[in-house]
Order: structure tokens, then C-alpha cells, then sequence
């Protein structure tokens, strides 16, 4: 006899609805009872409003059922309300889903989650170091929340690149149907709703909210709300809600400050005062005092989860430092761009040449990046400068094939597996994308630039059919890659913490195989520099990511200023490759003193 | 595998035993049952399929195992534990139904035992009628710092008005269809519908308003703590903004409206009741009359039994 396995088929046509709230758990249903006997209570009595009224509508209907279905229906309800003590209801109802989907769990999530709701009672920052699984954990919260009946109207807020993403890892991960919102009716048409932060500030979204309550609201990467004077943290500021998750890997970034922000979105008054928290707790920006205090009362609102702590052996990271050798058409396009920005830099002044070094970042990424640049200043340009940026460009377009495309192929194709290639700039993945796929490779690109739809869609494309994607920065936060075990940094991101996103997509929880990272510098270039600053000296790939906030700053901008400083003030080679030695020394300096004193040991 | 007889599933011992579950309501849809080994095969004809899926439904034969490990010896078997797509689609299946029901209580069901033997008392007799009830089971709502829900059965009395709790778990094995026969027997209800109704939310509010208290108090003091501190926070950061920004005091105002609500929903302890289920039972009354003999007086009494009470008139 056939056996036919039918979750799939009624999954999609005549099965149950997934994971949605009960609207009869809606106290708009109830009225308060006043008698006698509640008068003297500590609690009101709520009593649902209808009964009578459908009882005899079902009694008109004439529909009993037999007394054999009434009597499974109450064994039903008593399954559906087991009720357990401490314990996760959700871990058991979950076993199902994550067996088929795969998903493995780990015990530092469950903790996490039992914390929330038992201790911390569904207020809480999870500051989890990136890739050890805060989505989980707030997934797991939500749906022991929604099994409990304790929420009914929930809304995530995020990045609007995660909105798809969070949508997606409910459904599949948690059984729990959530929407998008992208009009403003959604917001009273759907109760679990994902909104971005920047779609909810507009001002007809913003209205609604303010005047609707949330049971429970999350907030993913919101170390965007480090700053009270920013829209963000007065929006949420402003939204009422009874739980409230707060999602980042970096609670600090710069200051004592940002961290005291969070926490009062979360339980205002739990440091006090800004006031009093600094006279308290804060010696300078970053360093704080009387810690055991501190820590205690930080415990009480913020969990997280360390590497180093949670017992999780990720895969290696291997680095790969693969020095490309320009052509001489290559060398001389360099060369004359240099030239051309410490000529305008001496004549001109710093303040005009700083935003010329970008022409020398893009020669290292590709001719084509320049050129594009170049096209644009040539129009502008003065006379004088017309010509030479003229010279410029001809030199680029006469590149037909840059070194770098044909070392990245070759990468590829020893690699035989899949691969992701970030750049910085959208020239060069133009390029790329043209030069792999006539090189006979499946490739698709990823930009900023795609539809929501779009980059879901690349995302599948790359999963199940093709071998290599390319992508920019836009790619690099909160998407996951792992079942991709490569990756190459075509052209360096200026901001360390970026290089750190983009491996973090491949380098998380799920990856099973050692993760290869190929970074490709152009010789003699200041992208040369640069990777011989971040890899040879303060060997960034190893750094735990408290150090890299420590070191670098996650404010963009902070470091790369520094190394523009440094590249613009120097006037040869050498006093680059003095300047860049001195940068080096100050980092070095830096993670000693976050070795020292970091206001990691608080949590 | 424990398989529990159709029909009548056993409420006390069986409601974390899903295997069985899952058994009884495949047998009560009219699938046909197999085990084999620890897995239940599951058979539906097209009449049952189209009955329980639609249309688009037809003849199939399903396979569960109830442990991880099952799996691996019985390839294609679907799993089905607390969780699982397939118990979620039953447990929805049977509560999207099974809210209302009729049913007569066997008179097996009255404790025969209970017989007056003293002396002085002679049986004159006796006769059976059929009194009707209304019960409902209340799912109630104890919302706190934590939040739980249990389901509480009440039951009334339609001819004498008289309301008692319900335990439906002890009246399993004698439940039956309401027919014929016991209608012949039904006495008359003395009080409405709705009056009963309003009866059984007001027994219900008394027995709610009696049980113990202690979870609210645990909640109402942790409510008070919290705003407590919200209060001194707030308070203070009027002293310190106030001064130099008088505007900034609306807004901490407001803010503090904002929070102190919040704390109130998270913490303030309440109930909220609603019928889940309604049944209108048909409850067998044993009527024996006996001659009570004291000397030269003669009492005729009568001993009323029902599955609930025995009690003397």
C-alpha cells in the first residue's frame, strides 16, 4: 500500500493556518463584572461579553456535535494547555519544525529565552556576540509568549534588508506567520507585523503606532537607538508595549552613554538619572567604575552570550592574503591617479584632496570603478584638470582584463565550491559579473539597489543554482550564507567593522566546514597598506568583536578618517609607509588598553 | 503502544499520551487503524478524506510514529509530537468543533449502593425520570506576572434551579446519545435558558472570587515595586531637567504616563472568564420511596439519587 506523507500537500492547500493569536483573547471582548463578591477582590473579573449570544445562535443552528467529538475536544484543549514551570513550552513544539528544517540549537539560546520570561519578564537587551543566534532566541521568546496566550500583537522592527529575512525565519523556524508592512492599513489588518524603523518614522505610520499598544515589540540591530536625540529612539521611546526585546551585538560602541540609552528605552530608572548614572558609574567615555554595582543592575536587563563562553566551536577561519601584481597599464593607471591627488593635494590643500583618495581606492578595486568616477569629474573639471583627468580615464578604459578579475577567477575555479565576492563598488560588480559568466561560471549580483522581492529571489538563486555571487556592502549586514564556506574580499571596506559584517554572513552558527577568506591587494598600493595593517599587525581576522569595537569604533567613519589622514599628509612612500606604522602602533596600543579595562567585563 | 478504546478516551491518565490521541480521533473521523510495531497506520477511505480535508482530498494512508527514534525504521513516517504539524491540524480540527453538544448520562451512573437498609424504613418502590441540565466548561484566564489558564466545568439543575460544579472526567463511561427514550421520561425545565446561563457565570464568578488569592498579591506587590521605582525616577528627572528646560516636563509627564500603563498590563493580576464548552445533559433522577416507621406514625420518604447526590425528601 502507498504511503503518502501529506504535511507538504495540506501545508499548502486545505491544512490548518499556521501559528496565529486567538482574537477572543482580545480584552475587548470582556467587561469587567462588578458584584458583591468581586467588590472585596485584589483583581477584577473580566467575562467574555458574547457567550449567551452565540450559545444561541449555535442552539438556532441546531449543530451539536456528537458527544464523542465534545469530549476529544476537551482532550485537546487539555494538551494545548499544558502548562510547565520554568521550562520552555515552545522548545517542544518547536522539535518538530527544527528536525525538519534542520535547525540546531544551542543551549546558551534556551537559557536565554527561560531568562527572559521567567526573570527578566520579557524585557531584555540581547546583546549576543554576532552570529551566535539572537534571532533564535528572540524567535523562541515570541513563541513561548504567543503558545502562553501572553501576547497577541506583536511588532518587529529592523533593517529594512532583514524585514524579508525575519518574515522568512518565523515562518520556516517557528511556524509563526508574520507580515511585512508596506502600506499603512497593514498596520490594523495584521497583529504580528515586521516593519523597517524608517518605514514605521513616516509620519502616517508613526501616528498609528503611537496610538496603538504592542504586547511585545522587538527591535533588531538596535544599537540604532544608542542616541537619544536620534528619531529612532524617540519613536521607540514613545511606543507602548508590555514586553520589549532590543537586539545588538554592540550595547556599546563608543560611550557609557549609548548603553544607558538602551536601558532606559528598556526600564527607565534602572541606572538612575543620566546624572546620577555618571556619577556612579563612569569614570571617562568608556570606562566605567564601581562595576560590581553596575554589573548586578545590568544583569537584571541584558543578557549576553560570549564565543569564548557559550561553549561553541566554530569552524576556522582561514585567511588568505593573496598579493595581486598589477599590469604596467594597471601600475601606470595607479601612478597617475597618485599622482594626480598629491598634486591637487599640494596645490590645493588637504581639504580638497581628502575626497580624491576615494579615485585611489577604486583604482585598486577595478579600472572600471575609476573610470566611472573620472567620466563625472572630467565634466565638471576645470580646464586645467580636464586634461589630465582625460589622460586618467583613457589610461582606465584601455584595461580591457585588470589582474585582480583574472587572480579572482582562478580562485574560483581551484575553489570548486561555491563563492561570495564583495566589492565596494557597483562598477566593479558590473564587471565582474560580465567577466565570470563569459568565463562559462553561474553568477548573480547583489546590490543595494534590488527590490526587497529581488534580493529574496538572488538570495534563493545563489543557495540552489548558482556557483559564485557577487555583492556589495548592502549584502553584507544580517543576511546568512552558510552553507557558502568562501568568501573573497575583492577590494578591502575602509571600516573594519564592515570586514567584520561581511564575514560574519558565512563565519555564524550553521557552518559546519573551515570558512576560507580570500582578501586580494593590489602590490604597492595603499590597499596594500591597509591589509598589512589589519592582517600582519593587529591580526584583525582573530580578533573577538569587542576588540574590533574597541580598536576601530563601529561610528563609521571614525577609522577611515584616520587612514585618509594618513595617506593624504604623506608626501612619498615612505612617510606612507610611516604614517601607516604610526596607525598601527596607536591600535596596538588601543587593544592593550581594552585588554585593561573594557566595559565588556560588566556583562 | 497504548491505544485507548474509541469513544470514551480516559481524561485522567491519558492527556500527555498523544499516541493515543492521535488514535481516537483517526478512529472517530472512521479511519481504519493499524499498528505496526511502535508506528499507527492510518487509513482513510475517500468518503473520510473529503470529510476531513474537502473536496480535493482522497483515499490515503498515513503512517506516525510518536518518537525520534521511530523514525529511522519506519521510512516515510511523519512524527507527530507536542508541536508538530500534524497534531496542530487535529488539535484545530476537533476546536474548530466539539463547542456544544447533547448527551444523556446513563443511569448506571447513579451510585446504587447508597439504599436506606435501617430498620423501620420499607422500600415502597421505585421510578426513574430524567431531569435536564445545562453545563458549561469556563476556560479562565489568571493573568499576572505570569499567565495561565485552566477550564472549570459547572453544571444547573434546569428544573430546581440548583448549580454544582461539573467533574464531566467522572461521567465518561456512562455518557451516551440523547434519545428517544429518555425524552419520554424528561421532566419540564422550570428555568430559561438564559436565566441557567446567567446562573452557571455567577457560580463561576463565586467559585473565581473564592480560590486563592496569593498569586495576586504576588503580582500586585511586584506591580508596586516597579512602579515605585518608576515614580522615584521619574520624579527625580523632573527636579534635574525641570529647571533648565520647563518644556521638558510635559514631556517626562507623558513618558511617565506611557510607562506606568506598561507596568500595568505586564503586572496587574485579573481574570478573564469564557464559556469554552456548553452541553445540555440529560441526568437520570432515581426516585425510591420508602414507609418510615416510628411507632405508630408512618412517613412515606423519598430518596432522591442522581449521578451527583443521593439526598432524602
Amino acid at each position: 500500500m502507498e504511503i503518502i506523507i501529506t504535511t507538504p500537500l495540506l501545508r499548502g492547500v486545505g491544512g490548518p493556518k499556521r501559528f496565529t493569536t486567538d482574537p477572543k483573547d482580545d480584552y475587548n471582548f470582556y467587561q469587567v463584572v462588578q458584584t458583591p463578591e468581586t467588590k472585596e477582590l485584589p483583581f477584577p473579573i473580566l467575562i467574555y461579553q458574547s457567550g449567551y449570544k452565540e450559545f444561541r445562535q449555535t442552539l438556532r443552528k441546531n449543530t451539536a456535535d456528537s458527544w464523542e467529538w465534545f469530549s476529544l475536544a476537551q482532550w485537546a484543549q487539555e494538551l494545548s494547555l499544558q502548562s510547565t514551570h520554568h521550562k520552555l513550552l515552545a522548545l517542544e513544539h518547536l522539535r518538530d519544525i527544527w528536525r525538519r528544517s534542520g535547525v540546531q540549537y544551542y543551549q546558551h539560546q534556551l537559557e536565554t529565552a527561560t531568562r527572559v520570561i521567567y526573570e527578566l519578564h520579557g524585557r531584555a537587551i540581547l546583546a549576543d556576540e554576532v552570529g551566535l543566534g539572537k534571532t533564535i532566541e528572540a524567535g523562541l521568546i515570541l513563541k513561548e509568549y504567543l503558545l502562553r496566550k501572553q501576547v497577541r500583537r506583536v511588532l518587529i522592527l529592523t533593517p529594512a534588508s532583514l524585514c524579508r529575512q525575519w518574515q522568512q525565519e518565523l515562518r520556516d523556524k517557528f511556524d509563526i506567520l508574520a507580515w511585512v508592512a508596506r502600506k499603512k492599513w497593514d498596520w490594523s489588518t495584521h497583529n504580528l507585523i515586521i516593519s523597517s524603523l524608517d518605514f514605521a518614522k513616516q509620519p502616517t505610520n508613526q501616528q498609528y503606532l503611537l496610538k496603538h499598544k504592542y504586547d511585545l515589540i522587538i527591535i533588531d540591530e538596535a544599537h540604532k537607538l544608542k542616541n537619544e536625540r536620534t528619531k529612532n529612539w524617540q519613536l521607540v521611546n514613545a511606543l507602548s508595549s508590555k514586553y520589549l526585546l532590543l537586539l545588538t551585538a554592540t550595547p556599546v560602541q563608543n560611550n557609557l552613554k549609548e548603553l544607558y540609552n538602551l536601558i532606559t528605552l528598556l526600564k527607565p530608572g534602572q541606572l538612575g538619572t543620566y546624572r546620577e548614572f555618571k556619577k556612579r558609574y563612569v569614570v571617562s567615555e568608556r570606562q566605567p567604575k564601581n562595576s560590581e554595582a553596575l554589573r548586578h543592575l545590568l544583569s537584571e536587563v541584558m543578557i549576553r552570550n560570549r564565543r569564548s563562553d557559550v561553549n561553541i566551536n566554530l569552524p576556522k577561519r582561514i585567511i588568505h592574503s593573496i598579493a595581486v601584481e598589477l599590469s604596467s597599464g594597471e601600475r601606470a593607471l595607479y601612478q597617475g591617479v597618485t599622482n594626480f591627488l598629491r598634486d591637487k593635494t599640494r596645490r590645493l590643500g588637504f581639504e580638497i584632496g581628502l575626497p580624491l583618495i576615494t579615485l585611489q581606492r577604486e583604482v585598486c578595486s577595478s579600472p572600471m570603478a575609476v573610470a566611472y568616477t573620472l567620466a563625472k569629474m572630467h565634466q565638471k573639471a576645470e580646464p586645467n584638470d580636464q586634461v589630465s583627468l582625460f589622460a586618467l580615464l583613457e589610461k582606465a578604459v584601455a584595461i580591457t582584463t585588470p589582474t585582480k578579475a583574472q587572480t579572482c577567477l582562478e580562485l574560483i575555479k581551484s575553489h570548486q565550491d561555491k563563492v561570495i565576492i564583495f566589492t565596494e563598488y557597483r562598477a566593479t560588480l558590473q564587471y565582474l559579473l560580465q567577466f565570470l559568466s563569459q568565463a562559462g561560471l553561474t553568477v548573480v549580483g547583489f546590490d543595494g539597489s534590488l527590490s526587497a522581492g529581488r534580493k529574496q529571489w538572488t538570495c534563493h538563486l545563489f543557495q540552489h543554482n548558482a556557483q559564485v555571487m557577487v555583492s556589495t556592502e548592502s549584502g553584507g549586514e544580517g543576511l546568512n550564507f552558510q552553507f557558502c564556506n568562501a568568501m573573497i574580499n575583492y577590494d578591502l571596506p575602509w571600516n573594519p567593522m564592515r570586514l567584520e559584517q561581511r564575514i560574519g554572513r558565512i563565519h555564524r552558527l550553521g557552518q559546519t566546514r573551515d570558512v576560507h577568506i580570500y582578501n586580494l591587494s593590489t602590490q604597492g598600493t595603499i590597499e596594500n597598506h591597509l591589509l598589512n595593517l589589519l592582517h600582519e599587525k593587529i591580526n584583525m581576522f582573530n580578533l573577538v568583536i569587542g576588540e574590533l569595537e574597541a580598536l576601530f569604533g563601529t561610528q563609521e567613519g571614525s577609522f577611515e578618517s584616520q587612514l585618509y589622514q594618513a595617506i593624504i599628509q604623506a608626501r612619498d612612500e615612505n612617510e606612507l609607509e610611516a604614517n601607516f606604522e604610526n596607525l598601527g602602533q596607536e591600535l596596538l596600543l588601543k587593544r592593550k588598553e581594552w585588554a585593561e579595562n573594557a566595559w565588556e567585563s560588566l556583562i | 503502544m497504548g491505544r485507548k478504546r474509541m469513544g470514551i478516551p480516559n481524561l485522567i491518565d491519558s492527556t500527555l499520551d498523544i499516541a493515543a490521541f492521535v488514535a481516537t480521533f483517526y478512529e472517530l473521523i472512521g479511519g481504519k487503524l493499524r499498528t505496526i510495531g511502535p508506528a499507527l497506520e492510518v487509513y482513510l477511505d475517500d468518503n473520510t478524506a473529503k470529510k476531513l480535508d474537502g473536496p480535493w482530498a482522497r483515499e490515503q494512508t498515513l503512517l506516525f510514529v510518536f518518537k525520534d527514534e521511530d523514525l529511522l525504521n519506519n521510512t516515510g513516517a511523519e512524527l507527530v509530537t507536542m508541536g508538530s504539524y500534524r497534531l496542530h491540524y487535529i488539535i484545530q480540527q476537533l476546536l474548530s468543533r466539539g463547542q456544544f453538544t447533547q448527551v444523556a448520562i446513563s443511569p448506571d451512573a447513579i451510585d446504587k449502593s447508597k439504599v436506606i437498609t435501617a430498620q423501620r424504613y420499607y422500600k415502597l418502590g421505585s421510578n426513574l425520570i430524567y431531569q435536564p441540565y445545562l453545563a458549561i466548561t469556563f476556560s479562565i484566564v489568571f493573568q499576572g506576572n505570569r499567565r495561565w489558564e485552566e477550564l472549570h466545568s459547572v453544571c444547573i439543575n434546569r428544573v430546581t434551579g440548583s448549580v454544582s460544579s461539573f467533574n464531566w472526567k467522572q461521567l465518561l463511561p456512562y455518557l451516551q446519545k440523547f434519545s428517544a427514550k429518555e425524552a419520554a421520561l424528561l421532566e419540564k425545565a422550570q428555568c430559561s435558558l438564559k436565566h441557567s446561563y446567567q446562573a452557571l457565570e455567577k457560580e463561576i464568578i463565586m467559585q473565581v472570587a473564592a480560590c486563592d488569592q496569593s498569586w495576586s498579591k504576588e503580582a500586585l506587590e511586584r506591580l508596586a515595586k516597579e512602579q515605585s521605582d518608576l515614580v522615584d525616577f521619574f520624579d527625580q528627572l523632573t527636579t534635574e531637567e525641570g529647571w533648565k528646560n520647563p518644556e521638558a516636563i510635559a514631556e517626562i509627564k507623558q513618558s511617565k504616563a506611557l510607562r506606568l500603563k506598561e507596568q500595568e498590563e505586564r503586572f496587574a493580576p485579573r481574570v478573564l472568564i469564557r464559556p469554552w464548552q456548553i452541553a445540555l445533559i440529560t441526568v437520570p433522577v432515581q426516585i425510591t420511596s420508602y414507609l418510615q416507621v416510628r411507632g405508630k406514625t408512618e412517613t412515606k420518604v423519598e430518596l432522591i439519587s442522581t449521578p451527583f447526590s443521593n439526598q432524602l425528601r
